[in-house]
């Protein structure tokens, strides 16, 4: 039988042909715990992102926004008082339709892991939870965010409620001093997960922004992996630099993969990004580059010392290293259509998949998570998958990703996402973006197959 | 002007022309500063299972470690145990022999880190009393190291009367003892120890150390400040293991039509042979009779046509793709020595970071399986079905082989080989599945020349004895550059005083082991080369020691 026959019959015995076993068999409800402005909804954003990406389809069910819904305009904190009892009706059956909404992506959209952003201060409220989700056979993993620090505090204000919807029509100090009287209306009922009572639920708590950590009955496989990856977040300012290699020699022939030099204008690049690393005056900058000797050739124009991660290495095009599109289109019709047609699992015959490339990352992103200022030189394929992770870009769109060559991009966490800052430096490069042909059949024309390769010599 | 660079031999890796000395690993080195853990508990509370645990794993993803138990110290300088009385909080004479093995572990730590190439420490001992603990923070603070400490906190009697059985009532302490003697006593050993034992306290006097407190064997755990890469891996780990009794089963895919000629990698079906080892495999598992075995496979056919003869649900793992070829894949060995010459050559010297042209290395292996290992130590019992370079990686890490052994490890096809966690090892069967097949294990050539430079990953053993009394080695009288300045004054006294001399101890117990492994030749030419790197006096005691003792074997 033909290996590509063979990863069907193995679909049938295992439910996934990911490179990776799926280890999610009841869905997961992971559960947010701790007063307002505590980083509730950045780390269920955050720890949402990182889950898809690894390809957990998560999802984000904020009660806030379903109380938006129902309550269309915010007046101010006495909404949250605890005595308010219609605020406190609407506020319940917020709760609940949220819960509905995570039972229905469960069951109907095949999700795996559900966030239930919201305070979930009272035991009362968490119990509510815990038995909804044992009903229905669902596993339930509190992560509780504890802080006390008042400049903490403070600069989350500023940086994620002052642009609510809450507070669009408010000035700074009027928002300000409302907010902080909401945290109160919280407090008095407040009750931090039990270490005694509650040592038969899944949890960790994070305090002061991750000085420390308690973890409690981790159960499988995913509630291991969600600790680990809160564990090496930060949230202290940093940028990080990505950029593929200098224009190779083979970029210049139109041949994909392989282990060439730089061009003359590659290596012209590699001066400029010094020269605009330099500028950018940035302390402590790690470097990062790929195995390959056109990263470490750009590397090498910077003068500092840098780190070669294999982890970084263009995806492996097996049968197709070093060959043109049009020698591809000619040798392997049938294989280029079918990469045209689900680019993101289709895996070159003896070489990878994005799938696969996005497997081998994940440790680099672990690191970056960890690490403050980097500059990553790396290649096409790679630069996407980075890309696709900290941009929130599905695998349908990653593959299509654009990563030109010859341009630093520059993200800065910001609020609860990422600003992006795109950098041209002026050296002329070929393009190496291919976009997805019209027509994608395995018996289209081969003038059809090769609609949107880009020039070359 | 761009420097101009080479691709080094041995592991494809591009560097400037004129450094072409072997890059550590092939990932960023993330342990600098060198780091010392600290075990922190009672007696009987895991520290020494833990401690070797680690020491293994860091060993096996490159990171050079060495476990010190203050105990085998302890054991030297009093060469015969007689009672918990030893242990009173009282026994002054007692209390001062404890305080030197500690400052001599110590001082060996830092000959460990500073000298020797080593990269983590782990001290291994109660460390219960805070006054010890900031001595050995001080230390490090001193010699630029940092410091993490691990405890481990149990107060289940069942957990710790089974730990007791399991290593204590063996150990050599005991050797003279019945179970029953030798457990009444160590319960009377952890009594002297509970009323100085101050925890870690993170709230107030600990806040600001970096540390894990280990709670009931990982029912919870309590993390604060950790620092760095390394730590947070230490971390991940000790959340991942578990101490439940359980097997995991490793084989190879049956014989493929690809083994019959000879050739390398390659994705080819099984032969005919392949197949009844397939269905004799299914027979053995069956009469494995295990309750929820997990089968995991490679993505390569081989594999996965092993794993369908059993009829049971299996996961297939890319990690476990046999190690790449490159450019020599499907080729036969001759047809490798007689177009790539030079390769073949390069390989021989230095199989364990040689990489094939656009291939891989078995150093490149061990990374891409390392999330394998992690998934394997949270798993019970499981069978992996995989290939021999992955399968030969797998078993360096569960017995505790170097980077030296591993590319010659014996993996047969057709023969299971059952690990089963006990005491602080693993214990090993291999079971020939009685169906021919050919034989794919090529020896380390005997004339082949070491390369320069040969980096030599740590085993985790503690290096052999010097029974001889003209070995220079400081311990605890040679204290002239004392390791720790401004020590408490009645420890600077102590540690000068004593007139003793003090070998090296042999580390561990030597473990029985069913296992037909050839491990003979292959452990010696490991010691000769580990020796190599150090100083020529250590050099000695080892021969003489290899000349006079049976070899550990900790497996």
């Amino acid at each position: 039988m033909e290996p590509s026959q063979w990863e069907y019959v193995g679909r049938r015995r295992c439910d996934s042909a990911a490179s990776v076993p799926q280890f999610c068999n009841s869905p997961t409800v992971i559960v947010m715990v701790g007063l307002p402005a505590r980083g509730k909804t950045y780390i269920s954003k955050k720890l949402t992102r990182y889950l898809n990406w690894i390809g957990v389809p998560t999802k984000v069910f904020n009660v806030g926004q379903y109380r938006r819904e129902a309550v269309k305009t915010y007046k101010n904190f006495e909404f949250f008082k605890p005595d308010n009892e219609e605020a406190m009706r609407i506020r319940k059956a917020c709760a609940a339709a949220a819960l509905k909404d995570v039972a229905a992506f469960f069951t109907k959209e095949h999700g795996q892991v559900a966030v239930f952003d919201a305070t979930n201060t009272t035991r009362e409220r968490r119990a509510v939870i815990n038995s909804f989700a044992k009903e229905r056979g669902y596993k339930v993993f509190f992560v509780e965010s504890i802080c006390d620090d008042p400049e903490i505090i403070t600069e989350n204000i500023k940086q994620v409620k002052f642009g609510s919807p809450d507070y669009i029509d408010r000035d700074i100090e009027e928002a300000m001093s409302d907010f902080i009287q909401r945290i109160e209306c919280y407090k008095a009922s407040y009750t931090s997960i039990d270490d005694e009572k509650d040592r038969k639920l899944s949890y960790i708590k994070i305090f002061d922004v991750g000085s420390r950590y308690l973890v409690n009955l981790v159960q499988d496989h995913i509630q291991s992996r969600i600790v680990y990856y809160l564990m090496n977040i930060h949230v202290t300012p940093r940028s990080i630099f990505l950029s593929r290699h200098g224009e190779s020699e083979l970029n210049l022939l139109g041949r994909i993969g392989g282990d060439s030099g730089l061009s003359p204008r590659g290596l012209k690049y590699a001066d400029a990004l010094a020269t605009f690393i330099r500028g950018q005056n940035i302390k402590d900058l790690k470097v990062w580059t790929s195995h390959m000797k056109r990263t470490i050739q750009t590397a090498e124009a910077l003068g500092v010392q840098y780190e070669q991660w294999k982890a970084l290495n263009e995806i492996d095009a097996g049968v197709c290293e070093e060959l043109t599109y049009e020698e591809i289109q000619e040798s392997f019709p049938e294989e280029f259509a079918m990469r045209d047609q689900e680019k993101y699992r289709y895996r070159y015959p003896k070489g990878e998949s994005y799938e696969d490339l996005v497997h081998r990352l994940e440790p680099v992103i672990m690191e970056l998570e960890r690490q403050e200022n980097v500059l990553v030189i790396c290649h096409q394929a790679i630069m996407r998958c980075l890309i696709a992770y900290f941009l929130d870009k599905p695998a349908d769109e990653l593959p299509y990703l654009r990563c030109p060559l010859h341009t630093v991009l520059k993200l800065t966490p910001v609020a609860y996402g990422c600003k992006v800052e795109s950098f041209f430096l002026n050296i002329e490069a070929v393009n190496t973006h291919r976009e997805r042909p019209t027509n994608v059949n395995v018996n289209r024309k081969p003038e059809e197959a090769l609609q949107t390769v880009p020039d070359h010599n | 002007m761009p420097r101009e660079l080479t691709q080094n031999r041995i592991q494809k890796i591009w560097v400037p022309t004129k450094d072409d000395k072997r890059r550590g690993t092939g990932a960023p080195h993330f342990a600098n500063p060198p780091t010392v853990i600290v075990m922190v508990g009672l007696p009987a509370r895991g520290k020494t299972y833990i401690s070797k645990k680690l020491t293994r794993y860091l060993n096996w993803i490159g990171i050079p470690t060495k476990v010190f138990n203050v105990g085998e110290y302890r054991r030297e300088a009093v060469k015969n145990y007689s009672s918990y009385d030893f242990f009173k909080p009282d026994n002054e004479s007692a209390v001062k022999i404890r305080q030197q093995c500690a400052l001599a572990a110590l001082r060996d730590v830092k000959s460990y880190l500073k000298d020797e190439g080593g990269q983590v420490a782990v001290f291994d001992a109660t460390n219960t009393t805070r006054d010890r603990r900031d001595l050995i923070l001080k230390f490090g603070n001193e010699n630029d190291f940092k410091i993490f400490f691990i405890e481990s906190v149990c107060e289940d009697p069942s957990v710790i009367a089974s730990n007791i059985m399991e290593v204590k009532v063996s150990c050599p302490d005991y050797k003279d003892c019945n179970k029953t003697e030798a457990m009444l006593d160590f319960q009377k050993r952890i009594e002297c120890y509970r009323t100085s034992y101050q925890p870690l306290d993170p709230d107030q006097y600990d806040r600001d150390h970096s540390f894990i407190k280990v709670i009931d064997v990982g029912r919870r755990f309590l993390v604060n400040r950790i620092q760095d890469h390394i730590q947070s891996k230490i971390v991940y780990y000790l959340m991942n293991i578990h101490v439940q009794p359980r097997t995991i089963y490793l084989c190879r895919h049956g014989e493929s039509t690809d083994n019959l000629e000879g050739r390398l990698g390659g994705d080819s079906g099984l032969s005919q042979r392949g197949q009844q080892f397939s269905a004799a495999l299914a027979r053995f598992v069956e009469e494995q009779q295990l309750k929820d075995l997990k089968v995991w496979t490679s993505q390569l056919c081989r594999s996965i046509q092993t794993a369908e003869h059993l009829g049971v649900p299996y996961e297939q793992w890319k990690a476990l793709n046999e190690i790449d070829a490159g450019m020599c894949e499907e080729m036969t060995y001759d047809e490798v020595k007689e177009k790539f010459p030079e390769e073949f050559a390069l390989r021989d010297e230095d199989k364990y970071y040689y990489r094939y042209p656009a291939g891989e290395s078995y150093q490149d292996l061990v990374q891409r399986v390392e999330p394998v290992i992690m998934e394997l130590e949270r798993q019970e019992n499981v069978l992996v079905i995989c290939h021999q370079a992955v399968m030969r990686c797998l078993l360096a890490y569960f017995l505790d082989k170097s980077a030296d052994e591993m590319p010659y490890l014996r993996c047969p096809l057709h023969t299971v080989l059952k690990l089963t966690p006990v005491a602080y090892g693993c214990k090993v069967e291999s079971i020939c599945l009685n169906v021919e097949a050919v034989n794919t294990h090529r020896d380390r050539p005997e004339e082949v020349k070491r390369g320069p430079g040969t980096l030599i990953r740590r085993n985790s053993v503690t290096p052999l004895t010097s029974p001889e009394s003209h070995i220079k080695k400081p311990r605890i009288e040679d204290l002239d550059e004392a390791p720790i300045q401004e020590l408490p004054n009645s420890v600077a006294s102590l540690a000068l005083s004593t007139s003793s001399h003090i070998p090296l101890a042999l580390a561990g117990e030597v473990l029985n082991t069913s296992s037909s492994l050839h491990l003979g030749h292959h452990d010696i030419h490991q010691f000769l080369t580990f020796s190599l790197c150090m100083s020529a006096h250590l050099f000695v005691a080892l021969l003489s020691a290899l000349a006079g003792q049976s070899l550990p074997v900790s497996i």
